[in-house]
């Protein structure tokens, strides 16, 4: 390997770098975390969307995120339907409701109601299998895993909904939102238990289709709207449903900025203990680079010996953060917590942990270049 | 033995501080040196001795005065021409020995060559006649902490030698090492005036160094007050302190 004054002080003088590297990972591990909490969080207020089998959603005009969207007539169904490019359509309604299992239990839920079967658009994927079709069953209810013990329910328990009796016949996995607690039904449970608007007038909180494959999903939403008057509709792809709805939970809750905040915190931090670390090692050695000086070894090939430090320093650390996230993530999926870590964010945060590195060398660099050789003379 | 002048210094004026706090160091001091010598230059602390070698050795800008290396006036080059010519020219012998702990002997003696640009064989391939030179062929594989301060000295002298300096300037290479190693340190010095014809110049305050220089400047309140070839050997310490020849004149 060939001869590195950077590699080998390193090697051997580990401990002086230990602080440095711990202070990058953890700027590391703190953005990560942090992202992934929110990306999992945020995550799963669109999960009802993402995880349909609709390609288009139809709201009211007005609509920016699920959970604030008006009622719109359940009629327009067989508008969607009409067109050749849909294969199926459906209705997806939700109900603010109350939630009661013995005296204890008292919770505010979202009430669900789909099309109980399995391939209708509206059934989630985790409950395609056998739970949607398990909700035609009079006055059934799936709930998530996630919320077993808030609703204090599990497989076959009774409880109340707005004074309506309902049975726990299933549990699903992976249905969980952060602001609301779904309680899942067929449109007849929902109906009966949010007592019927008056007859003939059938509403819905969404309509969902599914097209066929090979369809220019774009054209066809941007012709539905042109049929729907954009005054009283308002026609998304599940992916702009997604993201607007996660958009609108991040600007309208703040946390965004607070995350930015942080993150930029957790930087600095790292940053300056990171300079302050390769700062103390160019100190150490300050005679030794005194002499190279002297020597006449320009300043730019002993910078480029601190620098190749700090990229080492930037490199352990991305990977200590590496490292301990994932066994970060392994532990938030142990216990539910939803955190979500993309590629992309893993990338950031290497490219982040390099850069903490690179930044705290460029700034210790002052200490080299302050070394007058002639202080070794007095 | 090649005598030709190679260090000439002419009307070095220093100090340090400014205004009223200014302390004179160098009053219009004049010099010169010979190539294939050794030089001492002795003096209480204080005599300005550290303060002439850092500017004959191109460390230290003088407030006034020129010094001439091998020809050359080397306080009119630029930062980056100085940094080279020094580079190529001189090497130079500190009293800590300034080695980094994470590098083997041979691998102190190789890097400044890998800093100048040379293939790594080739400067490890110096590092190690380098350090035959100075008697450290077995111990080339060593770590500082592994080494005695005298083994930590010669492979700073080897260090200094690799590059095959003109000029070598060294501030009290002994005073960190009991009697004996100082004695073959200093031995060392000379041998790299003879054999290699250069130009060496040795601050100490040691006067039993005194019988291996070819000359013994003795300084005092920045001025010289004894610039001597010692006649014999045994009679060194004796002539330390029993000037032979007036002062030189100040200019």
């Amino acid at each position: 390997m060939p001869l590195s004054l950077a590699r080998a002080t390193l090697l051997h003088e580990w401990p002086r770098f230990l602080p440095g590297v711990l202070s990058v990972a953890f700027a590391g591990i703190l953005m990560l975390v942090q992202l992934g909490l929110l990306l999992g969080m945020f995550g799963t207020v669109s999960v009802l969307i993402d995880s349909s089998d609709a390609q288009l959603w139809i709201t009211s005009p007005e609509t920016q995120s699920f959970d604030e969207s008006r009622d719109i007539p359940a009629s327009l169904g067989a508008l969607i339907r009409s067109q050749p490019e849909i294969e199926g359509s459906d209705a997806l309604r939700t109900y603010d409701a109350e939630w009661r299992l013995d005296s204890r239990v008292r919770v505010g839920v979202v009430l669900v109601g789909l099309d109980a079967s399995g391939d209708a658009p509206s059934c989630p994927e985790p409950m395609r299998a056998a739970l949607c079709a398990r909700l035609a069953e009079p006055m059934a209810v799936v709930v998530d895993r996630a919320e077993l013990d808030k609703l204090g329910a599990d497989v076959g328990a009774l409880a109340e909904i707005n004074g309506h009796r309902v049975r726990v016949v299933g549990i699903s996995q992976g249905l969980r939102a952060i602001g609301a607690t779904y309680v899942f039904a067929s449109t007849q449970t929902l109906r009966a238990i949010s007592d019927a608007p008056l007859p003939g007038i059938d509403s819905a909180t969404f309509i969902l289709a599914r097209v066929k494959p090979g369809t220019d999903l774009k054209a066809l939403r941007d012709r539905l709207q042109s049929l729907l008057r954009p005054s009283a509709y308002r026609v998304w792809s599940r992916d702009e449903f997604s993201n607007g709805t996660q958009r609108y939970w991040l600007t309208e809750s703040g946390v965004g900025a607070g995350f930015l905040f942080s993150s930029l915190l957790g930087l600095i931090i790292g940053i300056v203990i990171t300079s302050q670390t390769l700062r103390a090692v160019i100190l150490a050695s300050l005679r030794e680079y005194a002499t190279f000086r002297a020597i006449g070894v320009p300043s730019s090939k002993l910078g480029a010996v601190v620098l190749e430090q700090s990229l080492w320093i930037g490199i352990v650390g991305a990977a200590l953060t590496l490292l301990l996230s994932a066994l970060i993530v392994a532990l938030a999926h142990a216990f539910y917590i939803p955190l979500k870590l993309t590629g992309w964010a893993i990338f950031v945060a290497v490219v982040i942990g390099i850069f903490t590195a690179g930044i705290s060398g460029l700034l210790a660099l002052r200490a080299l270049y302050k070394v007058e050789p002639a202080v070794l003379l007095r | 033995m090649n005598l030709a002048t190679s260090v000439t210094a002419r009307d070095l004026q220093h100090g340090y501080g400014e205004g009223f706090a200014r302390t004179p160091v160098l009053h219009g001091l004049s010099l010169d040196f010979r190539a294939g010598e050794l030089s001492l230059m002795m003096g209480a602390s204080g005599s300005g001795k550290s303060t002439l070698l850092a500017i004959l050795g191109g460390l230290l800008r003088p407030q006034s005065g020129t010094v001439e290396l091998l020809g050359t006036a080397i306080w009119q080059l630029s930062a980056r021409d100085l940094e080279r010519f020094r580079f190529h020219n001189c090497g130079y012998i500190f009293q800590g020995f300034n080695l980094f702990p994470a590098l083997s002997a041979v691998e102190q003696v190789a890097l400044p060559l890998l800093f100048g640009g040379e293939r790594e064989s080739q400067s490890l391939k110096r590092a190690r006649e380098s350090l035959d030179e100075v008697g450290l062929t077995a111990r080339m594989t060593l770590r500082p902490a592994q080494l005695s301060g005298g083994e930590k000295q010669r492979v700073a002298i080897a260090r200094a030698l690799a590059g095959s300096p003109k000029l070598l300037f060294a501030d009290e290479p002994t005073s960190a090492l009991d009697s004996s190693n100082g004695e073959i340190v200093i031995a060392l010095l000379q041998k790299i005036a003879r054999e290699h014809g250069a130009t060496v110049i040795t601050v100490t305050h040691d006067p039993h160094l005194g019988k291996h220089a070819e000359r013994i400047i003795h300084l005092q309140d920045g001025r010289i007050a004894d610039d001597a070839l010692p006649v014999r050997a045994s009679r060194a310490a004796a002539l330390i302190s029993l000037p032979l020849t007036p002062p030189e004149p100040l200019s």
